[in-house]
């Protein structure tokens, strides 16, 4: 037993990264193992205790515990994940195609706006039976959308283009860490598929006839509530935990789409010249998108260590 | 989820409390003597799998005594703890006895 009280006050302070509740039912024990277990002498953790108790902290804090049985809430937000991304964005591209499918328009023809949506619809189709392929099928397109978004990096970054690279990437990530498609339609409920279809329904009405007049203020307020209703939908229609987590993926690609259709607005209301995406805007996608990384990393992995 | 094969480390755990209720330092140094030191459970490690093998019933807090001033708590396998362990440990074995059937096979042919 190594009693230095240097040592504990350290060990005590890496105890931090573990959430309070978990803390009070193990930190004295956890103490008494970590100084049990340190040789004497020592009056700094050991780099690897300390890593230990790092990722044993966040892991906690991230609600996996381990990922063992009865724990399935990331890899039940990732499946979800899976489907709700093509169903909504298919509902949306369904009400715009079939809008301009109307007589007075003149059809002409399909726009490669499709491409992405039946890009994201292919995987968790194929996702049914060959869920790695799937993913990396889904990885792939990711890949080769961003090599066409590169072509246009020194004119404007289109939001929603960016936007449809990261709903790919998050969906390559949602299929390698979740069971796939048929445990999302064990978990989602009739009412969820109406609370997506109806986010997408909106969606794709909204390109069809976008109030562009609208000042800044009033578009943030349409986008808000928007994002406030589709959310509260998932709430309501999924069990908490899998929808808060779900949430949170599907941030990742709600965000810049978000920020494009406000920037959009502001540039129509002031006829200003498009300005350049502000990179800035990207970086709690990308925080977003690093988490739903851990996430799945965790869902497929995180029982290994426990 | 639940028929998944156990982790290494989980399994370790409770074939150290299936000798026994122990304190968290005593599983340490018992699965790192049942894996032959291939196994060395961490702090952080070790606690989270406590709590989830608590959370799913497997494990259950047996009594707590203070030595030096120290709180110490002895954990014990529950009945469905043991029932989970019997069962991996069943799996284990007919997964090793099809390999070892099919090894002798390769070896004579």
């Amino acid at each position: 037993m190594n009693d230095s009280p240097a040592l504990e006050r350290r060990y005590r302070r890496l105890l931090v990264w573990f959430p309070a509740e978990h803390r009070r039912e193990y930190a004295e024990e956890m103490i008494n193992v970590l100084l049990a277990s340190t040789p004497e002498g020592r009056r700094r953790p050991r780099l690897a205790d300390a890593f230990d108790l790092m990722t044993g902290g966040l892991r906690a804090r991230l609600g996996q515990r381990g990922a063992g049985p009865g724990d399935a809430r990331w890899p039940d937000a990732l499946a979800v994940c899976t489907v709700a991304l093509p169903v909504t964005l298919l509902a949306a591209l369904a009400v715009n195609y079939l809008w301009y499918l109307l007589p007075a328009f003149g059809f002409s023809g399909v726009s490669d706006f499709y491409l992405p949506a039946l890009a994201l619809a292919a995987p968790p189709l194929l996702a049914l039976r060959y869920r790695r392929t799937a993913a990396v099928v889904a990885l792939a397109v990711a890949a080769w959308f961003w090599f066409l978004l590169l072509g246009s990096l020194t004119v404007w970054i289109d939001g929603l283009e960016a936007s449809y690279c990261v709903a790919l990437l998050v969906q390559a990530i949602a299929l390698a860490g979740s069971p796939g498609p048929r445990r999302a339609a064990a978990i989602m409920t009739w009412k969820t598929w109406l609370v997506l279809s109806a986010a997408g329904i909106t969606m794709g009405a909204a390109s069809i006839y976008y109030p562009w007049s609208l000042r800044t203020w009033q578009a943030a307020a349409v986008v808000v509530a928007f994002l406030a209703a589709a959310g509260a939908g998932l709430v309501v229609t999924l069990p908490t935990p899998t929808a808060l987590r779900l949430l949170l993926l599907l941030a990742v690609p709600a965000v810049p789409c978000a920020v494009w259709v406000l920037q959009f607005t502001a540039a129509l209301a002031g006829n200003a010249s498009q300005e350049p995406f502000p990179w800035l805007t990207f970086l709690p996608v990308l925080l977003l998108a690093c988490v739903s990384a851990v996430a799945a990393w965790q869902a497929r992995h995180g029982s290994k260590t426990a | 989820m639940t028929n998944q094969a156990m982790q290494e480390p989980t399994f370790l755990i409770l074939t150290a409390l299936a000798a026994g209720a122990q304190h968290g330092y005593g599983i340490m140094t018992d699965v790192a003597r049942i894996s032959g030191d291939r196994v060395r459970l961490r702090a952080g490690t070790l606690y989270a799998a406590l709590d989830r093998l608590r959370g799913d019933g497997l494990v259950e807090a047996d009594r707590e005594e203070i030595v030096d001033g120290r709180l110490r708590r002895y954990y014990r396998l529950t009945p469905s703890g043991a029932d989970a362990l019997a069962a991996e440990t069943a799996r284990m074995r007919s997964n090793a006895a099809v390999a070892t059937r099919r090894l002798r096979k390769l070896a004579s042919t």
